[in-house]
């Protein structure tokens, strides 16, 4: 509790215009950095303990649930498997790190309990936790797609790539900001968590991961993508990473306001409960 | 200079209700029955008080009367529903110290992430750590989880922590009434050099004797609201003549 100067008075609570809670968001997160990254870092070191392989099951996890999903689909459609590995490998590691964080999302506040109870440490940092966790495990399993790519498809590589860094970018406020709603959501509502692992599942096998979004096109159900925030997301990260084709204007229009609206949504939201946090547990 | 001011100050809270489907479709199901119809409390009720440099404050009174909210609600981990709080200085807790671990990490990491949560610099809190390390006297147990702690070894190593940060304020909840006797020693002295530097302490107490010595205010709080402030003496013996039955 180093040193702050605490003012509280319900009026000013309320009062408060909107770029000041963002403001006031951000500087909490850029406050309690030092603990966001131990929070981090023990949550890295804990999630491989004792296994022998330990932090290679980062990569390995994906990377043999896309061999085994490549083959049976490189067989059933025809697919080439230098292409449809390396975009199923990626694609599900981008949804494994998006569903991953709106799943840890929710329970990161209750998680934090006793700390809530007993610090003012800034409470948007804990759902934050859950975010830079899976996109270590994104990260990594992005340095291997290239290390894998670069033996396939040496071809492949270009500037165009790039363009999987604002891709990147606009994944990791799209997750947060999603996990900062969900943190909130379920704190209020405990059914929250089960009825989004359902719509997350069904989700999943409504977003062109396993297959292309062309194949939904192609048999008149391309409303079915058009209409799924997700399909966007993975897009900006998978296409460039392929460097076969850049996404279009409007798949990064779409994506950019999505994630724009979600996370000026999720600070709305969050800061407007933040300070009454440790009363609801 | 440091203060702690609160003006007029209140707090409600809901209690969560576990509510099963069968509580919507039966009316008066609930266990929480009429007593708390909507599970709201009002915690603290209309509270205003000032705390300067130099004072040390004793907050007596029943269980349930509120002395843990008001503490909370001074160091800024519940928001007045109502009113203004004003706090100008450091501020350090001392309440619930057995919870916030990281109950998979050594006593070490949450030494760390324990010092990181109260305020301090990395640099700050590592160059700590042995100093914590030796007055928790936890030894090798530091290099284990703490899951595998005892409930006196978390107060322990949370104690060590907290109190190797020098605060402007303090604010207590009777810490120190787990661990063992020669803990409880060296812990009842690290507290008084404690107070000695705070410029202000807040000790929540049942202990009449605690609140006569260490204190030179004492407010006896009562179902969330100042019943009498004054010297510790004077509110003590008020506080028993109208609670223990002669």
């Amino acid at each position: 509790m180093g040193g702050k100067r605490l003012r509280y008075s319900r009026r000013e609570l309320c009062k408060g215009v909107f770029f000041v809670r963002i403001k006031e968001y951000l500087t909490g997160i850029w406050h309690d950095r030092h603990v966001l990254l131990a929070l981090v870092n023990s949550d890295l070191s804990q999630k491989y303990r004792g296994s022998v392989l330990g932090v290679a099951w980062m990569i390995l996890t994906p990377l043999g649930l896309a061999l085994i999903l490549g083959t049976v689909f490189t067989v059933l459609f025809a697919a080439d498997p230098k292409v449809f590995i390396p975009r199923l490998f990626i694609a599900l590691n981008t949804w494994i790190f998006l569903s991953g964080t709106a799943d840890g999302g929710t329970s990161s506040l209750i998680g934090a309990e006793g700390y809530l109870k007993q610090t003012t440490v800034n409470a948007q940092i804990f759902p934050l936790r859950m975010c830079m966790v899976n996109f270590t495990t994104l990260f990594f399993s992005i340095l291997a797609f290239f290390a894998g790519y670069a033996f396939l498809q040496p071809g492949m590589f270009g500037p165009m790539m790039l363009l999987v860094i604002p891709g990147l970018v606009l994944n990791v406020v799209f997750a947060a900001s999603w996990a900062m709603l969900a943190a909130v959501l379920h704190l209020y509502f405990r059914d929250f968590q089960p009825f989004q692992n359902l719509v997350i599942q069904g989700l999943f096998y409504a977003t062109p991961i396993i297959y292309d979004a062309s194949m939904l096109a192609e048999r008149g159900f391309g409303l079915l993508y058009q209409l799924n925030p997700f399909y966007y997301m993975l897009d900006i990260v998978v296409k460039p990473l392929m460097g076969i084709i850049a996404p279009s204007g409007r798949v990064w229009v779409m994506a950019f306001c999505m994630t724009a609206v979600l996370f000026l949504a999720s600070i709305k939201v969050f800061m407007r409960v933040k300070r009454g946090i440790a009363l609801r547990f | 200079m440091s203060s702690i001011t609160l003006d007029r100050v209140n707090l409600y809270y809901r209690k969560r209700q576990d509510r099963r489907i069968k509580d919507f479709l039966i009316r008066g199901n609930s266990r929480f029955g009429a007593i708390e119809d909507d599970g709201r409390v009002h915690a603290i009720r209309n509270v205003s008080l000032e705390v300067h440099d130099g004072d040390r404050l004793a907050i007596i009174g029943s269980n349930g009367a509120g002395k843990s909210s008001l503490l909370k609600v001074m160091s800024g981990i519940y928001p007045p529903s109502d009113g203004t709080l004003a706090v100008e200085g450091k501020i350090s807790s001392l309440f619930e110290l057995s919870t916030g671990f990281e109950q998979e990490q050594s006593g070490w990491k949450n030494i760390y992430l324990r010092g990181l949560m109260l305020g301090e610099t990395p640099d700050g809190i590592r160059q700590k750590m042995n100093e914590i390390a030796e007055f928790s006297e936890l030894g090798d147990y530091l290099n284990m989880p703490v899951k595998y702690y005892s409930s006196g070894m978390y107060v322990r190593l949370a104690f060590s922590v907290s109190t190797a940060i020098t605060p402007d304020i303090l604010l207590m909840d009777e810490v120190i009434a787990a661990g063992d006797a020669s803990f409880l020693d060296k812990a009842k002295k690290r507290m008084r050099d404690l107070m000695k530097a705070a410029q202000i302490m807040v000790l929540v107490t049942h202990s009449m004797e605690s609140a006569k010595s260490m204190c030179n205010k004492c407010i006896w709080f009562n179902r969330g609201e100042i019943a009498m402030a004054g010297t510790p003496k004077e509110v003590t013996k008020a506080y028993i003549d109208a609670t223990v039955p002669k």
